[in-house]
């Protein structure tokens, strides 16, 4: 039957069977071409281009990487400090248990306990390096977690404010919303690193890295709004109705009836951003900073190494890719999860 | 425990000064232009039961949902336990508390299962400790019929089971009134008695009802009074005896009249 349908798809005219054939032809011929270049022709122990070239058949000179592996993961974080990452990811990979821990009614206070000990942890105890080395992939990671951990209260006090019966904050929260959504990352960006400092007295020094976390975090608190606005929009009125009517207030509604659900409906969503967010973070390389994809460049200048562009460019795609896939699986699990009813039979 | 014997003695007070837990005087409520309720005027002693019929779009829904406040009303006076309902009562989630509330489409938490949609409520805002909340739980989950279920979600249960449970639910506020808002409407037909059943047996023990229904068995059966409204007026008010044998009001013979030839 599978045989079937390939045949009518694929071959159901001569053109059709000749276009076939030669996409299939040139498919392989580009994959046998990467598998040589990527495995069977790479080369993984080197010290320098040159040796590389001259060991390998010419393929990927994955030794690069190799090498620099220590830049690609910690950017130029001095060698004897970096225990210092270490111990911060360390602790805030414990810091989710938690939240698995069943006893714990009040997840919310975990996450108001991140907002405040992963930045004290992260400036105060990695901080003791200036910022300006940080980077490479624990770079990428610092600007996610924190944009995302400090957009998602915001967006939500956002979508709330723009549903709000109250003239003022509902049209702060759309100007808000809709000035942070109107201009691109990059000039925010921009002016986080280049314009904000101008408008500061010299003497308030804000680190690079604080302002633009604090401009990404506005950037992404306006997307989040926007998804979280959709999901209390799914909500019925009835569910309201209830909890007025139970003597709930408005703070408690939010909390325990209407936010549970809004989060149910919208956990895709939040991943998908969440996943370009992360994505976006990349373009802090334009404003001189060197994550994951920024120090590429920096790495393939050294004089070993030149033009070992393609192989960290290929190298930092993977990372993203496998970065962005986990977190994609995780929600459409978290989401499964949250939408499988308990099998309970009846209970005498 | 102190508290709630004061509040108790409290409530005792003020009905026996009044005399009524509710009294709506003069009532007007718009929807923009439109005119819902027109001069209500409504009492309701402790302990009585109300029930309230009509055409639809008559503002029998609106009417009870003005007593919790779920509707602003725009002129006259609502008084439930003593407070006045205006734009400036500071609290009207502590009157909500004492009003319990069965809508029509059910309005379960679907996020929550059975147990935990009735205790949310008595631990958040009654304060009390989650044992206490569950055992009280347990003894009206009995009482509804349906503690079987405690455990399973809403979506898993059948329309008449949700009411019951949302009838469960207010009851665990420990309310002194409860209102009921069509609450067979949504049901398919064989439920209708399951759920009837529990209010008839509330009526029993002494709780003050107002319901809006369709049900004229049911009012029969439990009301003190019937009353009879359309186009935003109260045209009837009548025990039932009197009201389904000889209602005063022609209107009223029309709508029973179709009624019956339903029925």
């Amino acid at each position: 039957m599978k045989l079937n349908k390939i045949r009518k798809d694929y071959f159901n005219t001569p053109l059709n069977a000749l276009m076939t054939l030669v996409m299939i032809y040139l498919i392989a011929r580009f994959a046998w071409w990467f598998l040589n270049w990527a495995i069977l022709d790479a080369v993984w122990i080197a010290d320098t281009k040159d040796q590389a070239l001259e060991s390998g058949r010419g393929g990927a000179a994955w030794a690069f990487i190799i090498n620099k592996l220590r830049f690609f993961i910690f950017g130029f974080y001095p060698k004897d400090e970096i225990w210092r990452i270490y111990v911060t990811f360390f602790t805030i990979v414990l810091s989710f248990i938690p939240y698995f821990i069943k006893g714990i009614r009040h997840k919310v206070i975990i996450f108001l306990a991140h907002i405040i000990i992963w930045p004290v942890l992260i400036f105060a105890f990695m901080g003791q390096v200036s910022t300006n080395d940080w980077g490479g992939l624990s770079l990428t990671f610092i600007l996610s977690l924190l944009g995302l951990l400090y957009s998602f209260p915001i967006g939500m006090l956002l979508a709330l404010g723009r549903r709000s019966s109250w003239p003022i904050i509902r049209g702060l929260s759309v100007a808000y919303i809709e000035f942070f959504r109107g201009i691109p990352l990059i000039t925010i960006l921009f002016m986080s690193s280049v314009v904000v400092p101008f408008f500061l007295p010299s003497q308030v020094a804000v680190d690079k890295i604080v302002r633009v976390v604090i401009g990404m975090t506005f950037f992404q608190s306006a997307y989040l709004a926007e998804v979280i606005r959709g999901g209390l929009q799914a909500i019925p009125k009835g569910q309201y109705e209830a909890s007025d009517a139970l003597g709930f207030r408005f703070g408690l509604q939010t909390y325990l009836v209407i936010m549970p659900q809004v989060l149910k409906v919208t956990i895709s969503n939040i991943g998908g951003i969440s996943i370009s967010f992360i994505k976006d973070t990349t373009l802090v390389l334009i404003i001189g900073m060197f994550d994951l994809l920024g120090i590429v460049n920096p790495l393939a200048s050294d004089s070993n190494w030149l033009g070992m562009e393609p192989e960290g460019l290929i190298f930092a795609g993977m990372v993203y890719w496998i970065i962005c896939f986990a977190i994609s699986r995780l929600t459409s699990r978290a989401e499964a999860k949250m939408n499988e009813l308990p099998d309970v039979g009846v209970i005498k | 425990m102190t508290e709630v014997i004061e509040k108790n003695r409290e409530d005792e007070a003020l009905s026996s000064t009044s005399g009524y837990i509710i009294s709506i005087d003069n009532l007007n409520k718009w929807f923009g232009d439109f005119h819902v309720l027109k001069d209500v005027n409504l009492t309701v002693a402790k302990g009585e039961r109300i029930v309230i019929c009509g055409p639809s779009g008559s503002g029998k829904s609106t009417l009870i949902r003005c007593i919790n406040r779920l509707e602003k009303h725009q002129k006259g006076t609502i008084n439930v336990m003593g407070n006045e309902l205006t734009e400036n009562t500071k609290d009207v989630s502590a009157i909500r508390q004492e009003v319990g509330m069965v809508f029509q489409s059910f309005n379960l938490f679907p996020h929550l299962n059975i147990l935990q949609n009735l205790t949310l409520a008595p631990v958040w805002i009654r304060k009390m400790s989650q044992k206490e909340a569950e055992k009280i739980a347990w003894q009206y989950l009995k009482r509804v019929n349906i503690a079987e279920h405690a455990l399973k979600f809403p979506s898993q249960l059948s329309g008449g089971q949700q009411q019951r449970a949302a009838i469960a639910r207010s009851l665990c506020m420990q309310p002194k009134i409860m209102l009921f808002d069509e609450p067979t409407s949504a049901l398919d037909p064989e439920m209708v008695n399951e759920v009837l059943d529990v209010m008839v047996k509330l009526a029993e023990e002494g709780m003050t009802m107002i319901c809006v229904t369709h049900e004229m068995g049911f009012a029969r059966r439990v009301a003190d009074h019937v009353i009879f409204m359309d186009e935003g007026r109260i045209v009837e008010r009548q025990v039932p005896g009197k009201f389904f044998s000889n209602p005063e009001n022609e209107r009223t013979k029309e709508f029973l009249k179709q009624i019956h030839a339903i029925s």
